[in-house]
């Protein structure tokens, strides 16, 4: 059950700060275009900025750039949407949690604060820590109502699993709006869209990028996500939601690589939330941009042909 | 890997607690539960990786078999065990600061090298660590061109990071450290289909792993927490 709490304090802005996630710019464009058009149809214009770089997540778990590197790299980002007075809104849980826990810990330590400060003044700018951080998928289920308004393209008989991502949920165990263990939000908005949720047994596990992992322990990481993927193909669904570019491109480009290199048959279609809530909302088909998918294109037509182009 | 008495040291955590710049802590209220090992996606393809039992070397003060363990660099960051954990004890923080503190000691290294390009190529030149770039044919030639893509969704074909923020994420970088420390992990060649001639292909199919990087040369690290899994080694 989401912690409804949590959720009323979301705030319903005029204008929010569209932080680009890295995957969703390069390959999934999808994700971008769609988030960007259906936050516009709910009434909330995105602004964007061209400064803004990638969260420095990945480099920063990588263990390439310490600390005391990637607090300025955050404290930047965060500084671009204080300058504008807005709250920014993020496409992927590892820069939800990452310029969350490290924007809280500088808040705590006046200390760290304060030198990261004497950084940014160097480059004229200020770090004040005014700027709140929300998912798209939380700023979706407070717009539930906006959206059950405008559904143009019900999902009537498709068939939809969900995937929430470790860093959503576990990382951010007290600051998510959702239970930690039986999350049930995503599952919300599927229905409001018209769709049937699919449960499957490994919906809470992790999709097994770990991180580096898919780049430096591939057997561990290949392993645990051909688990995951023979749990959902024996639920099989038409679509698996995911609300992380990353596990997006974990999920996606690893069935084709198991059916490239074990012969294996994988073809499910892994589509962001953002996406999901596109489709539901009515975008043009292009906007989608389902040709960036790999795996199970054929399935997507299919769905597509089913609700109308 | 032989353990001696004089890698046991009492005040470990604690003189580890400042040098973690306050992401170690509150490792002592652990009980033990075992909660967090249960829930491991990473235990449960590799039985050997065990985070209790890494919290309860942390604690007691075996400093040696924490640091030159294979298990401390198999972590997924999932944030499983802190959703789980009854004490709250973020121990994805702890990996994150052992792995920096195990390449002090000359572990590891091989493994971050891998990992470097990403930040030299892409996350400072580009401001983007995830670049375009390919290292499966079949998929380049199921999407083709991804900026034509971009360009039917209505997005500029390349995202770009402006000059200004580029130089400030470089200057950070240098501030910070980071750059020198780049210098001395060194990078391994990232390679894309979509540029790569004969020659890099056959040498991406049988890369070996990089054992000396720069002028440190790494430690081996060993199984300190049990036999390894792992679906190779489960059918040996």
């Amino acid at each position: 059950m989401p912690r409804l709490d949590k959720v009323t304090q979301i705030p319903k802005p005029e204008q929010i700060f569209f932080f680009k996630s890295c995957v969703a710019s390069n390959k999934y464009p999808g994700i971008e275009s769609c988030g960007w058009e259906s936050l516009k149809i709910l009434g909330v214009e995105p602004v964007d900025s061209d400064e803004q770089t990638c969260c420095g997540g990945f480099v920063t778990f990588a263990n390439v750039a310490a600390p005391t590197a990637s607090m300025p790299a955050v404290a930047r980002n965060l500084s671009l949407a204080e300058e504008k007075n807005l709250d920014t809104c993020v496409l992927c849980n590892g820069c939800w949690t990452f310029l969350n826990e490290f924007g809280h810990f500088m808040n705590h330590n006046e200390e760290v604060k304060a030198s990261v400060n004497m950084m940014m003044n160097m480059m004229g700018r200020e770090y004040k820590g005014t700027s709140n951080v929300y998912h798209i998928a939380e700023m979706f289920y407070r717009l539930k109502d906006d959206i059950a308004k405008n559904v143009k393209r019900p999902l009537k008989g498709v068939k939809v699993a969900t995937h929430y991502g470790c860093h959503y949920l576990g990382g951010g165990k007290y600051t998510a709006i959702d239970d930690a263990q039986m999350p049930t939000y995503m599952e919300e908005l599927i229905e409001i869209l018209g769709g049937t949720v699919v449960p499957y047994t490994a919906n809470r596990e992790c999709c097994g990028t770990g991180f580096t992992q898919i780049i430096n322990g591939k057997d561990l990481s290949l392993e645990h996500t051909q688990h995951k993927l023979d749990s959902v193909q024996e639920a099989d669904p038409d679509l698996l939601i995911v609300q992380c570019p990353y596990c997006h491109s974990q999920l996606d480009r690893v069935q084709q690589q198991l059916n490239y290199r074990q012969g294996a048959n994988y073809q499910t279609p892994v589509i962001h939330i953002a996406q999901l809530i596109g489709l539901g909302l009515g975008l043009p088909v292009p906007k989608l941009a389902f040709a960036a998918h790999i795996s199970g294109r054929q399935r997507l037509e299919e769905v597509l042909d089913r609700i109308g182009r | 890997m032989l353990e001696q008495v004089k890698d046991w040291d009492d005040d470990f955590y604690e003189k580890f607690k400042p040098i973690a710049m306050g992401f170690v802590n509150e490792a002592e209220k652990c009980l033990q539960c075992g909660k967090c090992t249960g829930q491991c996606p990473a235990a449960a393809v590799t039985p050997s990786y065990n985070p209790r039992k890494i919290i309860r070397d942390l604690v007691n003060g075996n400093l040696k078999r924490v640091l030159s363990s294979v298990e401390l660099w198999q972590c997924f960051f999932c944030s499983g065990c802190f959703s789980v954990c009854p004490m709250d004890i973020n121990f994805p923080f702890f990996v994150f600061m052992f792995r920096l503190a195990a390449m002090n000691e000359g572990y590891g290294w091989e493994d971050v090298k891998q990992l470097e390009g990403y930040a030299e190529k892409d996350y400072l030149r580009k401001g983007i660590t995830v670049s375009t770039f390919e290292r499966n044919p079949e998929v380049v030639e199921t999407i083709g061109d991804i900026s034509k893509i971009r360009m039917e969704a209505g997005l500029p074909p390349e995202r770009k990071v402006s000059d200004r923020g580029l130089a400030e994420i470089n200057m950070i970088s240098d501030l910070s450290g980071m750059t020198s420390f780049m210098k001395k992990i060194g990078g391994v060649e990232l390679l894309d289909c979509k540029t790569c001639n004969d020659e890099q292909a056959k040498r991406c199919k049988t890369k070996p792993l990089p054992s000396k990087v720069g002028k440190i040369k790494t430690k081996l690290r060993f199984y300190n927490y049990g036999e390894p899994g792992g679906k190779a080694h489960a059918e040996a």
